[in-house]
């Protein structure tokens, strides 16, 4: 007679092969669905952060505006699942995205008009300090201080995200 | 009377002193600041390290208990003098947080805010490491941000 060193056998005391596949089928696209709410989540939450640092820098008399910052930020599909924030979109309509999340010294112009298509582009890198725009203005060098927006989102993404998951995990439908 | 710093503000200085501790004992001629426009100071020159306290989440510690939990943000900027620089000091502070460090009360007497007094008091640790990435802005930057990493912590002071 052979001997095993292992030797396999199902007893049933649990649910079957199907019923287990039909589960996590079924948890899989929960979670799927989940992920978008995250995403949806900490996008609100961090445009709630961007609109708070703002008004506590008019106090303080920086004034700014990132209105097309937050504009920019949009909750887009991914390869399986959910993004917040496309880099090639924000380039395009707030290429200043990244300055205002990492801070940086160059120079500025500033707004004199916001109906003017052409003075949109206020932030003008490092070199430019002698141009003069076709309205007159000079721009000028400055330190613009950091935001972090992305970092802070990501600190509490991570709590949003295992709060969204737990609570699919936790039901008990098998 | 001497005047006691909150917790908060302990946690930046903290971790500035051990850092600061370390930089010392391992590396030379390395700047710490902990403001953002420190770093462009014409006085202050390459590699700067700025640390700075960004945001506070505080939750309750614990279901019918009034005490609550902060956990800080800390962002760690590094200026380097070369792309090689960059990525050692990067590695370097990451390998230095990773067991925490002391928790210091500072306290100055009443009138001397330069001379400050600490006692330590419990330790701070990393709860999360969450990013640690290069800055680039393209060509178009001064010497002092051509190579440039910031890496962000969670830090929590133990009780």
């Amino acid at each position: 007679m052979a001997r095993n060193f292992l030797s396999l056998k199902f007893v049933k005391s649990g649910p079957t092969p199907e019923q287990l596949e039909k589960f996590l089928n079924q948890q899989f696209r929960e979670l799927s669905f989940k992920t978008k709410s995250v995403a949806k989540n900490i996008r609100s939450a961090m445009v709630g952060y961007i609109a708070a640092q703002v008004s506590a820098r008019n106090v303080t008399g920086n004034r700014v505006s990132t209105g097309n910052l937050i504009k920019s930020i949009q909750v887009h599909k991914t390869v399986g699942g959910y993004a917040v924030g496309d880099v090639q979109y924000m380039n395009k309509e707030a290429p200043y995205w990244a300055v205002v999340n990492w801070g940086h010294r160059g120079y500025t112009i500033p707004a004199i008009s916001r109906k003017d298509k052409s003075k949109k582009l206020r932030f003008v890198g490092a070199q430019d300090g002698n141009l003069v725009y076709p309205f007159q203005t000079k721009a000028r060098q400055q330190v613009i201080a950091p935001m972090n927006y992305i970092e802070w989102a990501a600190s509490i993404g991570s709590r949003f995200f295992k709060d969204e998951m737990l609570s699919v995990l936790r039901k008990k439908n098998i | 009377m001497a005047s006691y710093f909150r917790q908060s503000r302990n946690c930046e200085l903290s971790l500035l002193e051990y850092l600061q501790t370390c930089f010392t004992n391992d590396w030379s001629d390395i700047t710490l600041v902990k403001s953002f426009k420190q770093v462009f100071s014409s006085t202050v020159n390459l590699p700067i390290v700025c640390i700075r306290l960004a945001d506070i989440s505080s939750q309750r510690r614990e279901i019918g208990s009034t005490n609550l939990e902060d956990k800080y943000l800390v962002i760690i900027d590094i200026f380097a003098r070369s792309d090689a620089q960059r990525l050692d000091l990067a590695d370097y502070i990451k390998e230095k947080l990773k067991n925490g460090w002391t928790h210091y009360d500072f306290s100055h007497a009443s009138g001397d805010n330069t001379t400050l007094d600490k006692s330590a008091n419990g330790r701070d640790f990393v709860t999360e490491f969450i990013s640690n990435t290069k800055v680039e802005f393209g060509d178009d930057v001064e010497d002092k941000e051509k190579y440039r990493q910031t890496i962000s912590i969670r830090v929590r002071k133990s009780s």
